[in-house]
């Protein structure tokens, strides 16, 4: 981490298909620590693979890539790397549905070596503060579109990471729901000081953030 | 929350596959117990028995001689032999009472012959109780002299009169079916020796018998665990086909965890704990049906009696284990599949 940088990408590069699709062409980002940045473009510009590769979901081809102080061309197992200083928000909650709302929250603090009073009394601090606190014990599938993904939310605090990584947050939420879920990343990200990294293809959204990177055809547009 | 918790979650969710999956694994588990314990429990009393009326070796008249009595000469040189010591005759000869045969076996050991009701002197078995309606204090008549009945054996497979061997062998004329003797020398060289010596004689050792009664046993256990491990076979396939239908439809769940920061090591932990919770489980309700199979074959067969030898600790625990790591087994490659999923695709997965 250089220059208080908590994400360092430099010529970043991901192909499929053997190469014949270019996800990444040459990526070159940095983003402050405590900084909200919004990534957009068109569905196919590599907006996901960018955000996948800074939460260490996939591994780039070619290029420099350091998060939190950590190089992940040269990291190994990155399951530590994941549990610690990220926390994802997906676009479709990706709630495990047999599980209790509370267990959710509690399942990413599995492995940190806490006591099991201490898991439960942090998730429903969060579920608190994500106000669902009168429905831990609830089921996903027996709360709201906007209820799971402000669960997501807890889950993606639950070992207070260094970044928070959003895909699409509001992407399968109303526009109330929608609004309720980005008032509280914002909230978060303004009381913490936590990174916040939101990709988005509605420049609404995006107009919340600090700054906004314009991805195209694996490159960034200047 | 834990892994393990996890994989009793799985299995909660889908108790009808589960309690479907388990039901082979008991049903295996179960064969393997009734069979090998029914087979066992019967194999060890064998020996025992064997054990039990077998010296070093046994003198029995030569089948060549017709007879199945030894004359008192014979009798006689053979326990004038040196080689031989801790001598043990029988005497059983048979006797037509009302047109049907009747056996009467001389017995030195009382304790031998299961007493029902009554004393020892003249034990007769329950079957010619039954038959000549004969009880205690009814009077046989046999080589022109009068047994008075003291007792009933259990016994009722055959038709048998039981007297001390003393007064059989005065009965029958100084004559014996079989001499069961020891020998510190070796019974194979002693048993032939002894052949070529005396005319009309047949010598057998102790080993042949129960290597022959071993090697009987001994089949019979190894056919019975080829079947009952081919129906834990097809529990255990049923196991992994579980396993991997389950890692299809939680590839996603899946790919969350690995995006949460489970390593590949707890996710490949959670699938095999879940195949061996499958399997322990089928291993314990097993050997509960098996045991009431046992218990169930040992009442038809009238072998209650050995019913404590039929379900010894080793199978028990062995089939526990055996059909945990098996399951756990099962769970090898479905774990290696959900363990290598990309988490990108992985969380596509719909």
């Amino acid at each position: 981490m250089n220059n208080g940088n908590i994400v360092e990408i430099t010529n970043l590069k991901k192909g499929y298909d053997k190469g014949k699709i270019k996800a990444l062409n040459g990526i070159d980002i940095q983003i402050r620590k405590g900084e909200f940045v919004s990534i957009i473009g068109p569905s196919g510009s590599g907006k996901s693979t960018l955000l996948n590769m800074i939460g260490a979901l996939d591994t780039a081809d070619d290029g420099l890539i350091t998060v939190a102080g950590n190089d992940l061309m040269l990291k190994k197992d990155l399951s530590d790397f994941r549990s610690k200083k990220i926390g994802f928000i997906f676009q479709l909650h990706n709630l495990i549905p047999n599980l209790s709302v509370l267990e959710n929250v509690i399942i990413p603090m599995y492995g940190n070596g806490y006591k099991s009073s201490h898991m439960s009394k942090r998730a429903m601090k969060l579920l608190k503060y994500v106000k669902l606190e009168d429905k831990a014990e609830r089921k996903p599938t027996e709360l709201s579109g906007g209820e799971r993904q402000r669960v997501a939310i807890a889950r993606a605090l639950a070992n207070n990471p260094s970044i928070i990584l959003a895909d699409e947050p509001t992407g399968s939420l109303d526009s109330k729901n929608g609004k309720m879920v980005l008032e509280r990343l914002k909230e978060l990200h303004e009381k913490e000081n936590v990174t916040l990294i939101m990709v988005t293809h509605d420049m609404n959204v995006a107009a919340m953030a600090e700054r906004t990177i314009e991805v195209l055809d694996g490159q960034v547009q200047t | 929350m834990d892994l393990y918790s996890l994989a009793f979650n799985n299995i909660r969710r889908r108790k009808l596959r589960s309690i479907l999956t388990t039901l082979g694994i008991i049903i295996g588990v179960a064969t393997i117990v009734m069979l090998l314990g029914v087979t066992t429990g019967v194999t060890s009393a064998i020996k025992d028995e064997t054990n039990k009326y077998m010296y070093d070796v046994v003198v029995t008249p030569a089948s060549s001689t017709g007879s199945y009595l030894m004359d008192g000469q014979t009798a006689s040189d053979i326990r004038n032999r040196s080689e031989l010591y801790d001598f043990r005759e029988v005497t059983v000869f048979s006797e037509d009472i009302k047109g049907d045969r009747l056996f009467f076996e001389g017995t030195n050991n009382w304790k031998d012959v299961k007493l029902k009701t009554g004393t020892y002197g003249v034990v007769i078995y329950q079957s010619v109780a039954d038959k000549y309606g004969y009880s205690i204090g009814s009077k046989i008549k046999v080589k022109n002299r009068e047994l008075t009945v003291t007792g009933i054996s259990k016994d009722t497979q055959s038709f048998y009169v039981f007297i001390d061997q003393s007064y059989a062998k005065q009965l029958a004329g100084n004559k014996v079916s079989a001499i069961y003797a020891s020998t510190d020398g070796d019974p194979k060289t002693v048993s032939e020796e002894i052949e070529r010596q005396i005319n009309g004689i047949s010598v057998e050792t102790k080993s042949e018998k129960v290597n022959e009664v071993q090697e009987m046993t001994g089949q019979a256990l190894l056919f019975t665990a080829i079947i009952a491990s081919v129906a834990l076979l097809v529990g255990i396939i049923s196991v992994i086909n579980t396993m991997l239908i389950s890692v299809m439809e939680r590839t996603k769940e899946l790919g969350v965890l690995k995006a949460i920061g489970f390593t590949n090591w707890e996710i490949k932990g959670s699938i095999l704990f879940e195949s061996g919770l499958l399997g322990f489980s089928g291993g314990i309700v097993g050997v509960i049906f098996g045991i009431i199979g046992i218990i169930g074959i040992a009442n038809v067969l009238k072998l209650t009696e050995y019913m404590y030898g039929m379900m010894p600790l080793w199978l028990i625990l062995g089939v526990i284990v055996g059909s945990t790591l098996l399951s756990v087994l099962a769970g090898l490659y479905p774990a290696m599949r959900a363990s290598k999923l990309n988490v990108v695709e992985a969380l596509r997965n719909e």
